[in-house]
């Protein structure tokens, strides 16, 4: 049917729009037309009437000038002059009256006002004009024409000319202006009008177009035509099921009783309404998309839900059928039953589906003939590794280990003929990576898609099973442990009774659990422990959770004294507790062994103060008397005949021979001293010292022919010990004395000294006799004595390299024999360990 | 300048003679005085007191003395008020050297040196340019 509510509505726009249009455009020039109006009226009263009355005025001052000259000619009667003068001057006096109301432009204002001067002017030369044409006094009348009236009377017809001139200027731009407004609305106007055409056309065209429908309807007939009409009318009519025709534009135009008793309209009702109308809103897409697939494929069969006049929808299955152009034949079925019996399988299905894939137990569907693996859940994909492509592809035995393949062929070949209710066991299963995992299965047999098959159901217990497999490690590791440590483990009560011992406590206390089984821990103790004992039991009570150790004697079963020591800790808080546990070990051993210890300390303190005491009264008592030997050599020597030189020599000899014993003792009380001594941290004076061991060597025989060259240079403090670095000064230095040449003319000792914050480089260079290459080596060795020269005791480099040792310095040595030594010492500065 | 009196206590009656020989020598004492024993010089200086006898103004002092030695000999010294009044003063003239003894030794302010022995004239010559005489 062709819509023509909608079409009417259509035209009723169209001419509504194009009447706004013309209304517009006649409104437009009815406005237009005013404003021209208005233009011109004002060119009239501004323009034309003051340019009559600016005529009329220079028309009565010419009239004036022409009577004056009739005047001067004697060809007018005073009188008639005087009444066409009077006339004239009136005239004049109204126009310029009516002419200044007028609008006047600012130029004309100006032009005016000199205008008005000049008639001013001249309404007082007509005036006495008037005075003399009354006393007809010619002389007068003469005089005042040439002099006043006719200069005064051109002057107003120049500036009047001038101001019709002007009125004349703007009357042509009012027209001009007036001109060009026309043409601009005109073109306005053209513009509207195309643009209403241009709305108008494609509207027109668009209604066109939609009326073709009209000519459409006719092709019905055609259609009719095209099934014959009786056929058509049986097919109609008695089809049993609903039918619609639809035109190309899918508009109802015809349709059967049973299509009225589906949607619940009238005939009449469903010829007029579109077809929109019967499809619920939200399938109206779906429907396009469906009338384009019919047009192309000419056949279509579509579910869809309609909407029945009543608003309730019901769910039909449609056979369409494109009618080659001429529109579409629906056959509707009522499918709402079956539709909805289909939706509540498809729902159970879906939560089947759902639990299936989503149930956090591991299932796996697998075929008991094949052994397919035939479905697996989510939970299956994530954890195993493998692809669902993969899956697709596997047997259940492809994630198990070989020792397994065996036993799950004859498992199915059991369920395959068995309904066994649920088996569950634990099964080892393999991920992609190659992780072992144990799963715990419950298999049921089912029928999936008419096959014999295992839905699996499997849970991961490798944690568990590995944690029971820990636990009970652990306990038996516990239990091995506190068997078979030699610590022993005691549990107390509050009040110190013994709750439990482990098995090695009896090893070291000798008695069993039996004997101390809820007596007082402090029971044991020695007696003169007890005080002590209950002291750090209290301790330990007030300070839970704090490991405290101790030492205590305790009484053995057989009765000796054992000491023990260990670690006790509160743990009465711990709920899995509940005791004092207290772990200790037998110690006796250790503590006679430690005892044994202090006192041997002690007595080799002693032993050392001793042989400390002794070396030096020793030495003191060795020393004192070949000192007083010196002394009388010395005395004898003083009192002796300086003329024999025989006693001279043999005291001499007795002096060294003395003084060599002396300097071997001394060197034997440095060595000791050395050895056993600790390091002392003194600020070393180089200087002083220098002079110190230079002052102790001044009695040397010859040594006054020495020279001695020191130099020293310090920057900051310098630490060392200071008798040991005195040691070993003394004896370089003495050893360059002891071994110059007395073949050179001249002999001499260098000493340079280097100091800074991190060492100090002591340099001794003599030009003694030397150290033989072969000697070297061995010069700082025991009792090494390298040259006849020596009269010393052998220890003296010795005792320099055991100093420098405990100096934590070195010493190098460079010499040539018969040239000279050099030492070269270096010693830490131990300033940063000075307290 | 000479000294009065000077004071010789040692135990051993050889470095006794070799040093009374030495001072004597020296001639720097108008007297001196041996004592072979701490007490003994103690004593001695107690019956100063009476005016008999100078109180001496040197004292040559060995450390290692039975009964008491040297240091027990300082500590009871520095007790008598003529060791200020006569400016009394004492050289340690041992056979030691040992640095525990030199300090020890001179830290009594009334020590001015410390030889160890044999005494030489040159010692004693060396006290005098000090001006300790």
């Amino acid at each position: 049917m062709v819509n023509s509510k909608q079409l009417s509505l259509e035209l009723t726009l169209l001419v509504f729009i194009m009447s706004l249009f013309v209304i517009g455009v006649g409104i437009f020039g009815f406005i237009k037309i005013r404003e021209s109006n208005n233009s011109s009226k004002e060119l009239y009263t501004d323009r034309i009437l003051p340019m009559d009355q600016l005529a009329d005025i220079r028309f009565y001052t010419s009239n004036i000038i022409a009577t004056a000259r009739q005047i001067d000619g004697k060809k007018i009667a005073y009188n008639d002059a005087l009444r066409k003068i009077v006339q004239s001057q009136d005239s004049i006096r109204i126009n310029w009256k009516k002419y200044q109301k007028s609008y006047l432009t600012d130029q004309e204002k100006q032009l005016a006002l000199n205008a008005k001067i000049q008639i001013d002017k001249s309404d007082r030369a007509i005036e006495r004009l008037k005075l003399a044409l009354k006393k007809e006094d010619a002389n007068l009348l003469d005089s005042i024409l040439k002099n006043e009236l006719y200069p005064n009377l051109n002057l107003v017809v120049i500036e009047v000319s001038n101001l019709l001139r002007l009125q004349v200027k703007i009357g042509e731009a009012i027209n001009q202006n007036n001109d060009s407004n026309y043409k601009t609305y005109t073109s306005e106007i053209i513009w509207i009008i195309l643009i209403a055409f241009g709305f108008a056309v494609p509207f027109l065209y668009y209604l066109i177009k939609k009326n073709s429908a009209i000519v459409n309807n006719l092709k019905l007939n055609k259609a009719k035509l095209f099934l014959t009409e009786k056929n058509y009318r049986n097919l109609i009519e008695y089809a049993g099921e609903a039918i619609l025709i639809l035109n190309e534009e899918t508009e109802i135009i015809d349709l059967n009783e049973e299509a009225c008793t589906l949607f619940g309209y009238t005939r009449e009702e469903l010829l007029n309404i579109n077809i929109s109308e019967l499809v619920p809103s939200d399938e109206i897409e779906k429907q396009a998309e469906d009338v384009a697939l019919i047009r192309k494929d000419k056949f279509a069969q579509i579910s869809r839900k309609i909407k029945r006049k009543d608003g309730s929808f019901i769910q039909t299955e449609i056979s369409n059928r494109s009618m080659d152009g001429k529109g579409f034949f629906a056959i509707l079925r009522d499918v709402t039953a079956r539709k909805n019996a289909e939706e509540v399988i498809k729902k159970s299905e879906e939560k089947y589906r759902y639990l299936f894939d989503n149930n956090p137990a591991y299932i796996i569907i697998w075929d008991l003939e094949t052994l397919e693996v035939l479905e697996i859940n989510n939970a299956v994909l994530c954890k195993y590794g493998y692809s669902k492509e993969e899956w697709s592809r596997m047997s259940v035995l492809d994630y198990r280990p070989k020792e397994d393949y065996s036993k799950i062929e004859e498992f199915a070949k059991y369920m395959l003929v068995h309904d066994d209710p649920i088996v569950t066991r634990n099964w080892s299963h393999y991920k992609k990576n190659g992780d072992k995992m144990i799963m715990e299965i419950a298999s049921h047999k089912i029928d999936y898609n008419n096959r014999k098959a295992i839905l699996s159901l499997a849970n991961d217990v490798t944690m568990q099973i590995k944690a029971e497999e820990k636990l009970k490690q652990s306990e038996e590791k516990h239990r091995v442990l506190t068997e078979n440590i030699s610590d022993a483990i005691l549990l107390l009560d509050k009040e110190g009774k013994i709750l439990y011992q482990s098995p090695s406590a009896e090893r070291i206390s000798g008695y069993s659990f039996e004997d101390v089984k809820e007596k007082s821990i402090t029971e044991f103790l020695v007696s003169d422990e007890l005080f002590r004992g209950q002291l750090f039991l209290k301790e330990i009570l007030e300070n839970p959770n704090m490991p405290k150790q101790n030492q205590f004697r305790i009484n053995h079963k057989k009765g000796h004294e054992i000491w023990i020591e260990g670690t006790a800790i509160n743990l009465l808080e711990n709920e899995s507790v509940k005791a004092i546990i207290l772990n200790y070990r037998d110690v006796t051993d250790n503590k006679i062994f430690e005892n044994e210890l202090i006192r041997y300390n002690s007595e080799l303190k002693k032993t050392n103060a001793e042989l400390d005491r002794f070396v030096y009264s020793a030495s003191h008592d060795l020393r004192a008397p070949l000192k007083s030997m010196l002394g009388l050599i010395y005395v004898t020597k003083e009192c002796a005949d300086p003329e024999d030189s025989e006693l001279h020599e043999r005291l001499a000899m007795l002096n060294n021979s003395v003084g060599k014993l002396d300097d071997f003792i001394e060197d034997i009380l440095h060595y000791s001293r050395n050895a056993r001594m600790g390091l002392d941290k003194d600020e070393i004076n180089f200087g002083k010292i220098i002079e110190e061991i230079k002052g102790s060597h001044k009695f040397i025989e010859g040594i006054k022919g020495v020279q001695f060259h020191v130099e020293i240079s310090s920057s900051g403090l310098f630490v060392s010990d200071y008798r040991r670095l005195g040691v070993v000064l003394n004896n370089l230095l003495s050893n360059a004395l002891k071994y110059r040449d007395v073949s050179k003319e001249k002999s001499f000792v260098n000493i340079i000294i280097r100091s800074d914050k991190t060492n100090a480089v002591i340099v001794v260079e003599d030009n003694g006799v030397g150290i033989a290459n072969n000697d070297k080596e061995k010069i700082f060795e025991m009792f090494y004595r390298a040259t006849t020269l020596s009269s010393g005791s052998g220890l003296g480099l010795y005792i320099v390299k055991e100093a420098l040792e405990k100096l934590e310095g070195t010493i190098n040595v460079e010499s040539e024999q018969d040239k000279g030594t050099k030492f070269i010492v270096e010693i830490p500065n131990q300033i940063s360990n000075l307290n | 300048m000479k000294v009065k009196n000077i004071l010789l206590i040692d135990d051993n009656e050889i470095d006794n003679y070799v040093n009374n020989h030495i001072i004597t020598k020296s001639k720097i004492a108008e007297k001196i005085t041996v004592k072979k024993s701490a007490m003994a010089a103690l004593e001695y200086l107690k019956n100063t007191e009476g005016g008999t006898v100078e109180f001496p103004e040197l004292i040559f002092l060995d450390i290692s003395m039975p009964v008491m030695d040297g240091f027990g000999f300082l500590e009871e010294i520095i007790k008598f008020p003529q060791t200020i009044e006569k400016q009394c003063a004492v050289v340690m003239l041992s056979s030691s050297d040992n640095p525990n003894d030199i300090k020890r030794a001179m830290n009594f302010e009334v020590v001015i040196d410390f030889f160890t022995k044999p005494l030489r004239i040159e010692m004693i010559e060396k006290l005098a340019e000090k001006g300790n005489l």
